[in-house]
C-alpha cells in the first residue's frame, strides 16, 4: 500500500478487473481500497466456483467515476447485482452474463426501484442473466432506460421481456441484437411446419 | 411464460418487436441459436419463417448459430440431395424477408463445418443473400 495516497498510481487506472470467486478471488479487504481508483471507468467482476460461496457486494465500494459494469460470474444473486449497480450513479454500460444464484422470485419484486444510473450506453444480457428477475429489475428503474444498444441472448420464454426492454428504450435505441435459443422446440416446430406445408 | 407448442412460439415472435416505436433504430440483428439440428436443413427455413417486420422495415443481419452436427460422416452431397424441399423453402423465406424488409439480408451462420459447403451453395443460389460462415474454433 501507499502510505501517502497522493503518491498512489491508482488514479491512472481506467479499468478494474476483479475475480470475486474461484481460485484467484481477491480478499474482501481489497474493496476497502477500490474507491482510491478515482478515474476508473470500467469494473469487471469475474469468477466461478464456490470459493468463497457467498460474500456481501452491498458492502463493496466502487468509485463514482465508473460508467461501465461487467459481471460474468456464477456467485451472485440478482439482489447482489442490484446492490452493486445502486452504487454506480453514473452507470451507462451494463453487461451481465454467466449464471445466477437462484432466489425466491417474490423477493425480487421492486428491487429496481432504487436504481438511479444513467443507463444510456450499451446493455448486454446473456446466459442466466437474461432472466425475468434481472429484466424486471431494469424495467422498474424510475428514471427509465436510455440505452442506445441492446444485446440480449435468451430463450423463447424471455422474448416478451426482451421486447419490453427494447420498447422502454424507445427513441434512444439505435442498435438491437436479439438471439433466441430455440433448441427446446426445434423438433416440434419443424414437424408442425411440415404438416402445414403439406 | 413457457411456450406449450411450436406455433405459439412463432406467434409470440411475430408479435414481438414493434419497430415503429423505435424510430431511431439503425441496426437490427436477429439470431437463432439452435441445439441439435439432426443434421438436416429444415431448421434454417424454420428460423427464417419467424422473422417478420412488425410495422416497419429495418433488419441488418440474421444470425443462425447452431451446435456441431452429429452427422459427421454424412457427405455434403447427400445432404444437399436430401434437402431439396428445405432449400426451396429457404429460397422462399429469404425472398420474402428481402421483400418485406426492403433490404439486403446478411445471413450469418456459425460453427458447423459440414454446412459450410451447403451454405456456400446457398450463397450462389440467392442473389441478395450474403451467407457468411464463422468458425468458432
Amino acid at each position: 500500500m501507499f502510505p501517502v495516497p497522493e503518491e498512489s498510481p491508482a488514479h491512472h487506472v481506467r479499468e478494474l478487473g476483479i475475480w470475486i470467486a474461484g481460485q484467484d478471488w481477491v480478499p474482501e479487504r481489497f474493496f476497502e481500497y477500490t474507491p482510491c481508483f478515482t478515474n476508473a471507468e470500467t469494473v469487471r467482476l469475474l469468477g466461478y466456483g464456490g470459493v468463497p460461496p457467498l460474500r456481501v457486494p452491498s458492502l463493496w465500494k466502487f468509485p463514482q467515476s465508473v460508467t461501465s459494469l461487467v459481471v460474468n460470474s456464477g456467485v451472485v444473486t440478482p439482489v447482489q447485482i442490484r446492490d452493486i449497480i445502486a452504487q454506480l450513479r453514473n452507470l451507462d454500460d451494463l453487461s451481465l452474463s454467466g449464471s445466477l444464484i437462484r432466489v425466491d422470485e417474490r423477493a425480487l419484486v421492486g428491487i429496481g426501484t432504487v436504481l438511479t444510473g444513467g443507463f444510456g450506453g450499451k446493455l448486454l444480457l446473456r446466459d442466466e442473466c437474461a432472466d425475468e428477475g434481472i429484466m424486471n429489475m431494469l424495467l422498474e428503474i424510475p428514471t427509465g432506460l436510455h440505452f442506445t444498444e441492446v444485446n440480449i441472448r435468451c430463450t423463447g420464454e424471455r422474448l416478451p421481456s426482451s421486447v419490453k426492454l427494447a420498447a422502454v428504450c424507445g427513441r434512444t435505441l439505435v442498435k438491437l441484437s436479439c438471439t433466441i435459443i430455440v433448441h427446446g422446440i426445434l423438433r416440434a416446430f419443424s414437424q408442425s411446419r411440415r404438416k402445414k406445408t403439406h | 411464460m413457457p411456450f406449450p407448442d411450436a406455433d405459439s412460439f412463432v406467434e409470440a415472435f411475430e408479435r414481438s418487436f414493434d419497430f415503429s416505436k423505435l424510430p431511431n433504430l439503425q441496426e437490427v440483428k436477429l439470431g437463432f441459436r439452435a441445439g441439435r439440428t439432426g443434421g438436416g436443413l429444415v431448421w434454417i427455413p424454420m428460423a427464417l419463417s419467424t422473422v417478420r417486420p412488425a410495422t416497419s422495415l429495418r433488419l441488418s443481419t440474421i444470425r443462425l448459430d447452431f451446435a456441431p452436427s452429429p452427422l459427421v460422416n454424412r457427405s455434403v452431397l447427400s445432404l444437399l440431395e436430401g434437402a431439396t424441399d428445405d432449400l426451396r423453402r429457404v429460397e422462399y423465406e429469404v425472398a420474402r424477408i428481402e421483400r418485406e424488409f426492403e433490404g439486403v439480408v446478411n445471413l450469418t451462420v456459425v460453427r458447423d463445418s459440414v454446412f459450410k459447403a451447403v451454405l456456400a451453395t446457398l450463397n450462389v443460389r440467392f442473389r441478395f443473400c450474403r451467407v457468411e460462415w464463422h468458425s468458432m474454433t
